[in-house]
């Protein structure tokens, strides 16, 4: 009778995986998806976090070749895309410069232009309703005799403000969402 | 009890750590009052109830009416617990430094008013006019309250009869506290409200009384 050999766990491994099917088409994708995507999204974030001291954007970009390359600017680019929000001008305009790196032809200096635009009118017309909930709420305390340069109402944490301000950025934000979506599809 | 024009002084007699609570009567406009550091509701230890006996001695002064306004010279709980309720139960106002605004809120507590360095006005026919001062060390936010008229220093934990206030608590800082109590050492006191009675009521009276705390202060505390 002829004796059984005892495998050994590798070579039991390697029978598993040679029974295997090859990986579709889609399968190789979303593999390299899960992989790659991640690199540009923290490249970015590091970018945007100022992690990255002397290091070239592009050079940084440039490292991958093909699909890989692909995947990885996606990310990046839409990663600094959902950076830009109306009320952190600073992150955006940095954000926009950031996807500049991506050097592809388009009129990133028009966007920045269009997204100071944006977010000084909304500074100007929320700066009106916070000064004029604030006349209303310091009538209100000298009503009740409470006054002075040491009385600040809390404005901001009011219901009344946070609902007006929640009204008058909805149309702002969808100019932001607007200009983001014109880079989102640009690669 | 009160102690001069129409500012009450509310001296905390319970075992458990409770704070000094300050009122002045029928400031605000129909006859409201304003509390300073109303304390706990319920002490943590003893659970003796600290805003029941505040309300019960002020009943004893005749205060009657409402309260308009609870200032917090500081967002530490032995001092604000009971704020939310005073401020539920009649209607009123909190106000307290921003820089303790998130210590207070993360209790649960809403902020109406954020006091700053500068002069506070309390109208009711006549006007009652205090001096905020942003006084930190024992917390980033702490307030300390100076009546002019009547040289009375409202001074929360920053100062105490021969001690000062505790700086190892979260924001606490030595070098802040020392800077604070430098500046309030420079204004003509009459009466200096502590926050607690530690070791003595914490109401120091005479100009000589309190010149003699902070020079004990500063020579076997701060230096």
């Amino acid at each position: 009778m002829e004796e059984e050999k005892i495998k050994s766990a590798l070579e039991i491994a390697m029978e598993k995986v040679a029974k295997m099917a090859d990986l579709t088409p889609q399968e190789i994708r979303e593999q390299k998806e899960r992989e790659y995507r991640p690199r540009g999204e923290v490249t970015a974030n590091k970018y945007l976090s100022h992690v990255y001291k002397n290091v070239d954007l592009a050079v940084e970009l440039n490292k991958y070749q093909g699909e890989e390359d692909e995947i990885v600017r996606k990310a990046f680019l839409s990663f600094l895309c959902r950076a830009i929000q109306l009320d952190e001008a600073d992150k955006s305009l940095r954000a926009i410069e950031g996807i500049q790196a991506l050097d592809i032809a388009f009129d990133f200096d028009r966007v920045k232009g269009e997204f100071e635009e944006i977010s000084s009118a909304f500074n100007q017309e929320r700066e009106k309703t916070y000064q004029k909930l604030e006349d209303s709420q310091r009538e209100i305390l000298n009503g009740l005799g409470i006054s002075g340069s040491a009385v600040r109402p809390n404005v901001k944490e009011n219901a009344s403000f946070q609902n007006e301000l929640n009204q008058m950025r909805a149309p702002y934000d969808m100019r932001i969402d607007k200009l983001k979506d014109k880079m989102l599809y640009l690669i | 009890m009160k102690l001069v024009n129409n500012l009450y002084t509310y001296v905390w007699q319970g075992n458990d750590n409770n704070c000094n609570s300050y009122l002045f009567a029928d400031v605000l406009k129909g006859n409201r009052h304003v509390v300073i550091d109303p304390g706990h509701i319920t002490t943590p230890s003893y659970r003796e109830p600290g805003l029941i006996k505040l309300f019960k001695e002020m009943e004893k002064d005749g205060i009657e009416g409402t309260t308009g306004l609870v200032i917090l010279t500081h967002a530490h709980p032995d001092h604000c617990e009971a704020a939310s309720m005073i401020r539920e139960q009649n209607s009123a106002l909190v106000a307290l430094h921003e820089a303790d605004g998130n210590i207070y809120k993360r209790s649960g507590g809403i902020v109406d008013i954020y006091l700053e360095e500068g002069e506070l006005q309390l109208a009711n026919g006549s006007q009652t006019r205090l001096q905020i001062y942003h006084s930190p060390g024992h917390s980033p936010g702490h307030i300390t309250i100076y009546w002019p008229e009547e040289k009375v220093l409202i001074a929360g934990d920053v100062i105490f009869y021969r001690s000062t206030g505790r700086v190892d608590l979260p924001g606490g800082n030595a070098k802040t506290i020392k800077q604070s109590i430098e500046r309030l050492s420079g204004l003509d006191i009459n009466y200096l409200l502590c926050g607690h009675p530690y070791g003595h009521p914490g109401i120091i009276e005479g100009k000589e009384e309190v010149q003699q705390n902070f020079d004990f202060i500063k020579s076997h505390i701060l230096f």
